[in-house]
């Protein structure tokens, strides 16, 4: 189980050279959990810590009070709310370079095999010139070939229509049990069946 | 095709004009001491390349620039790395390449004559001139890469010899490139001069001092045509290389 107790967070946001430096809180006593085998959701307005949650369950950054447990020993995988793929390499070749432990040839493969899954065929073009919705298919991919315990997703469906969320989102599901899903669409927390929704 | 036609038309244009400004300025000046007529610098640069001693000089003077340009970005390169790395590292050799950037290239050339031979001192010069250019877009090139990316190979453990091979070579490619370019001009530069005032034998440095020393106007105007010709026919090969390397 993955608990987090109390945590706060806040960014230092700079301001002029005379004045004091501005805080900026973003999360404030934040407490939960997921248990194996479950999907929840974190919900909330622009600005009120989402992605800063990702960054701390991934270990990017720590709190400033209360504590994160249970992340020591998993393997966590992830689709960031910007797509961060390699702009110089294929869809094909972002996706390959998280395997590991196979042969070039043996990575593409698979890489090729989740790309047909999530519907995209444009395997072999480079990023810059996919859509956004091609480019968020990607990400997706790369997060699903990456595997692990646990897979948090931020905005992950954005930029697909209506059917291709459905389709993709069954994909995600298949392969991870344990999900934490970021979004403002009530429609993709039902779309993964989220057990508990925590607003934020 | 036609605009491939229309533009050498325009370049030969453009040569015909400053060509005629040339010949009109030499014909008023009335003296080929102080400024020959296009056409006799020409005809010097013809007879020129068909002399052993300016092939031997210009391989001399090539090996030289090639030598300075390869070992400066090699070095700018690594120090870019260590610096962009460390901010130790940076702390402590930044004053060094001010250093380097503020002296100017005569200094070095006659400082470097103390310690080094003639043969020598154009390469090390031309190492002098290139590092800062390789070292300051290097290490902003590391420094600009991506900080998203760089968190993406972190959470999916890519490592670093794929986080570097992935990421950061990619990224600083571009700022590298632009370093050679820069750089290969000032290798170039740097080493003819470092050659006259070094007085390296048979090379195109020396080529120009002769023909001052001996008052042989037209001739100086020729190794001066020679080196720009040379200059510009690397620096297209340099392009050519680096739009390879680009694609690869």
């Amino acid at each position: 189980m993955v608990k987090l107790d109390s945590v706060s967070f806040s960014y230092d946001k700079p301001s002029s050279d005379n004045a004091p430096r501005a805080v900026r809180e973003v999360l404030k006593n934040l407490s939960l959990e997921i248990s194996e085998g479950e999907t929840i959701a974190v919900m909330g307005a622009s600005g009120s810590g989402k992605t800063t949650l990702i960054k701390l369950l991934l270990g990017l950054i720590k709190p400033d009070s209360g504590t994160v447990d249970g992340m020591g020993t998993k393997r966590v995988s992830a689709v960031f709310q910007e797509d961060r793929l390699l702009p110089w390499y294929s869809a094909k070749e972002n996706v390959a370079l998280v395997f590991s432990g196979r042969t070039k040839s043996e990575r593409e493969r698979a890489a090729l095999e989740l790309l047909a899954e999530l519907e995209l065929d444009a395997a072999d073009k480079p990023i810059r010139e996919l859509s956004g919705g091609m480019r968020r298919r990607v990400a997706i991919a790369r997060a699903l070939a990456y595997g692990g315990d646990l897979l948090l997703l931020d905005e992950p469906l954005k930029g697909l229509d209506a059917e291709l969320k459905a389709r993709v989102a069954q994909s995600i599901k298949r392969r991870f049990s344990t999900i934490l899903l970021i979004t403002h669409d009530e429609d993709e927390v039902k779309l993964f069946d989220c057990r508990r929704v925590y607003r934020i | 095709m036609a605009s491939a036609l229309k533009k050498t038309l325009k370049a030969i244009l453009v040569a015909a004009f400053w060509l005629a400004v040339w010949q009109t300025a030499a014909y008023f000046v009335g003296s080929e001491l102080l400024l020959p007529t296009p056409f006799s610098v020409i005809k010097t640069l013809f007879k020129l390349i068909g002399t052993h001693k300016f092939r031997i000089s210009a391989a001399n003077t090539l090996i030289r620039v090639v030598a300075g340009f390869t070992l400066g970005l090699f070095a700018g390169t690594l120090l870019g790395c260590l610096t962009a790395a460390s901010k130790l590292l940076a702390l402590l050799l930044s004053p060094l390449r001010s250093i380097i950037k503020a002296t100017p290239v005569t200094s070095f050339i006659v400082l470097l004559l103390l310690y080094l031979s003639p043969v020598i001192t154009p390469v090390a010069v031309s190492v002098l001139m290139v590092i800062p250019i390789a070292w300051t877009n290097v290490a902003k090139g590391i420094t600009e890469t991506d900080a998203d990316l760089l968190e993406m190979a972190k959470v999916f453990r890519l490592g670093r010899l794929k986080t570097v091979r992935s990421i950061y070579i990619p990224s600083v490619l571009p700022h590298f490139l632009t370093a050679a370019t820069t750089g290969f001009g000032f290798a170039w530069k740097s080493c003819v001069a470092a050659e006259v005032i070094a007085m390296s034998k048979l090379s195109i440095g020396i080529g120009l001092y002769e023909s001052k020393l001996y008052l042989e106007t037209p001739e100086l105007f020729a190794w001066t045509a020679a080196i720009i010709i040379i200059s510009m026919l690397l620096e297209a090969v340099l392009v050519k290389l680096i739009e390879r390397l680009k694609k690869w």
